[in-house]
């Protein structure tokens, strides 16, 4: 890890790249899809949501009473916000999003995970109660700040969400979508009340679905 | 052959793709190519070894273990010497203690063209019979649920291995690109659980996709994540996936090409029409009321298995290569034979016939593979007073559809219906047939894991070539 191969970045390197488009010899870091655990805490994480709390169990069975049950039951309640290696980990009932992002079956030894780009992952990010429960929570929380504009608050996200800020092109471009949106619901579910939350809302999903949040550069 | 393998192995390179896609880096044909699978060329239609008989597959997975001798397996002598000793020995192994023989409490019938001696249990089945390969000297490995469980999903009942949809998949690939290859509908959450359907060493995405599980009913089994959970309408979606992509393309344009996260764009373009299609496929109303009748969905006590039996004839219908459905954990009976095994066989009996009924006059039994048991059989002899233990030494299981010779019976068991013991078909077996039909010759479909090339049956496995017309 204290070699400079290791600390090389990911940047992109056309001469490089017509020689060695494999990234065979090295010349840059590959890049890598965050694991199934990590996308679920930086999920939560971002909105805020993240209990940080240490030890203990969340499986709600006595020991041995649920992995030796022959009944068709499913009792994991995986709707929590500790860190997910405080998760449990059932070998007969899988959690959702680590099956969907690729954790390694626990039934085998596995020496590297895979990292599949599969349509059932976008549906996650889509449509999951989880991810509208993470984006929810921070555009409430934006919405809240009455101490700061629009443009502030397209930082925060840029900033909570991708550790960068945002240039202008992304700002006014963010801003230009929220407004969108908001009129776009307005026209389509012909109510107010919600439409600015919905489109930073969305706004939020979008930001965390992209490729430069799910991949480690 | 080595090359073969390689181009299916997931460490497929850039360099390898291009060329086989004859496009050269970064070129507008292969973003094109990608736009069109959310994966890269994984889960693409792959061209069979041979010529197939038939294209996909639907497991109906009886859990527990059915009678064979209460069901298509017909024993007069074993009738006839109810209630005395077993005249040769029991196997080394067993499940539990049993007793002296125990005769079926069903009547046996003819049925068909072929004279297909079926039980009481399966009225409507039996009206079927011309159309099935009924194999009688099924045996397997283990007598304990879950060895016997993942042995018939994998080959395997001691280690974790893929599935067989699995396997098909990466064989065959997809015929829906806007639909997973792998359903398994309300799978057992017992005996091994999602290792029936695992992909384990293969790539991920040939995994089954699992909508919902054993402990739901199955009219509330959806593909995970297709509903919108906060009704965001299409339209609205739409303006967000264009908003996502225009920053992704943004973004790339910085950090240079590359296909992986193209094809992650392009899987949010797939995943909005997979959203689009499933609504149809998963709502039944659409479907006449004489279909609703056939499947049993009129009454109560078929109404669970007949739902998971229409859906799989609508995944098939849409290209979906291997479809299970489960009838989870209900055949186990130790006690109570005949109350129990007459209330799961009235359970699944209509829907399973409406199925094969279905998918013949729809033209599609000609393309369908239907396999039906459970993880084994159980024993001629009693356990307890009303009760029969598992069996792997010799058991039933059928077969219809695609590449099939329809009416027969093959194989035979001993009088008493224990043992197999003509043209003993083996599960490795059974496995080697189905992929054979498929056109995959199972000793060269293999994937390279941990030092060596592996195989669905492993080190065995003969083609029953009897069973094939």
């Amino acid at each position: 890890m204290l070699s400079s191969t290791y600390q090389m970045s990911t940047d992109w390197n056309e001469q490089a790249a017509a020689v060695d488009p494999e990234n065979r010899l090295w010349w840059r870091f590959n890049r890598r899809r965050l694991e199934a655990e990590a996308i679920r805490d930086a999920l939560l994480s971002v909105s805020g949501g993240l209990d940080r709390s240490m030890g203990g169990s969340l499986l709600p069975t006595p020991n041995r009473q649920y992995v030796t049950s022959t009944a068709n039951i499913d009792p994991v309640n995986y709707r929590s916000n500790r860190r997910s290696v405080y998760l449990p980990v059932v070998r007969s009932s899988m959690y959702d999003l680590f099956q969907a992002f690729d954790f390694a079956d626990p039934s085998r030894l596995i020496g590297q995970r895979q990292a599949t780009t599969v349509a059932p992952q976008a549906l996650f990010m889509m449509n999951s109660q989880f991810v509208a429960d993470q984006t929810s929570r921070l555009a409430d929380f934006l919405l809240a700040r009455q101490d700061m504009d629009d443009v502030g608050r397209v930082h925060v996200v840029y900033e909570r969400a991708l550790a960068r800020p945002p240039v202008q092109r992304e700002v006014d471009r963010a801003l230009t979508f929220v407004k969108h949106y908001a009129a776009l619901s307005v026209a389509i579910e012909g109510s107010d009340d919600q439409s600015r939350l919905q489109a930073w809302q969305s706004l939020c999903r979008v930001i965390l679905s992209t490729n430069e949040f799910i991949y480690l550069e | 052959m080595k090359h073969a393998c390689k181009l299916l192995s997931p460490e497929w390179s850039r360099r390898q793709m291009l060329e086989n896609c004859g496009a050269g880096f970064g070129s507008l044909a292969l973003a094109s190519l990608m736009a069109q699978e959310g994966s890269g060329n994984r889960l693409a239609a792959k061209v069979p070894h041979f010529a197939p008989k038939t294209r996909r597959v639907i497991f109906l997975f009886m859990h527990g273990g059915p009678s064979q001798v209460d069901t298509f397996d017909y024993k007069p002598q074993l009738d006839r010497d109810d209630g005395k000793p077993l005249p040769f020995a029991k196997p080394r192994v067993v499940s539990g203690k049993t007793g002296n023989l125990l005769k079926s409490p069903w009547k046996f019938k003819q049925y068909g063209q072929c004279g297909a001696w079926v039980s009481q249990l399966f009225p409507h089945v039996a009206g079927c019979v011309d159309d099935l390969c009924i194999i009688n000297s099924m045996h397997c490995s283990n007598s304990r649920h879950g060895g016997a469980l993942l042995e018939l999903h994998t080959g395997s009942d001691t280690f974790v291995r893929p599935s067989m949809g699995s396997w098909i998949n990466y064989g065959l690939g997809t015929e829906n690109q806007d639909l997973p290859g792998f359903v398994t509908i309300c799978p057992t959450l017992t005996h091994g659980g999602a290792n029936a359907y695992s992909a384990a060493f293969l790539p991920a995405d040939f995994a089954g996709v699992r909508l919902g599980n054993a402990s739901i009913p199955s009219d509330q089994a959806k593909i995970p994540f297709i509903e919108n959970t906060d009704g965001t309408s299409p339209r609205l979606q739409r303006v967000e996936l264009d908003l996502l992509r225009e920053i992704n393309l943004e973004r790339m344009a910085v950090s240079g090409p590359d296909t992986v996260l193209e094809a992650r764009m392009n899987s949010f373009e797939l995943a909005f029409r997979m959203q689009a299609e499933a609504p149809e496929l998963q709502d039944i109303s659409g479907e006449s009321s004489a279909t609703h009748r056939l499947y049993g969905l009129d009454e109560a006590r078929t109404r669970n298995f007949g739902r998971q039996c229409l859906m799989a004839r609508r995944f098939i219908e849409r290209g979906v290569r291997f479809v299970q459905c489960t009838h989870s954990y209900k055949w186990d009976q130790h006690a109570e034979l005949a109350k129990s095994h007459s209330r799961n066989a009235f359970e699944v009996d209509q829907p399973i016939a409406a199925l094969l009924t279905d998918l013949k006059s729809r033209g599609l039994l000609d393309e369908t593979l239907v396999l039906w048991g459970g993880e084994f059989g159980r024993t001629p002899v009693a356990q307890g007073k009303d009760g029969r233990d598992h069996n792997p030494q010799g058991y039933t299981m059928w077969l219809a559809g695609g590449g099939l010779r329809g009416g027969i019976v093959y194989g035979k068991t001993d009088d008493y219906g224990y043992y197999a013991v003509e043209d003993k078909v083996h599960i490795h077996d059974l496995h080697a047939t189905i992929l054979h039909l498929l056109g995959l010759n199972h000793e060269r479909l293999t994937f390279h894991y941990a030092g060596r090339e592996f195989r669905l049956t492993d080190i065995y496995g003969d083609v029953v070539h009897a069973l094939i017309a």
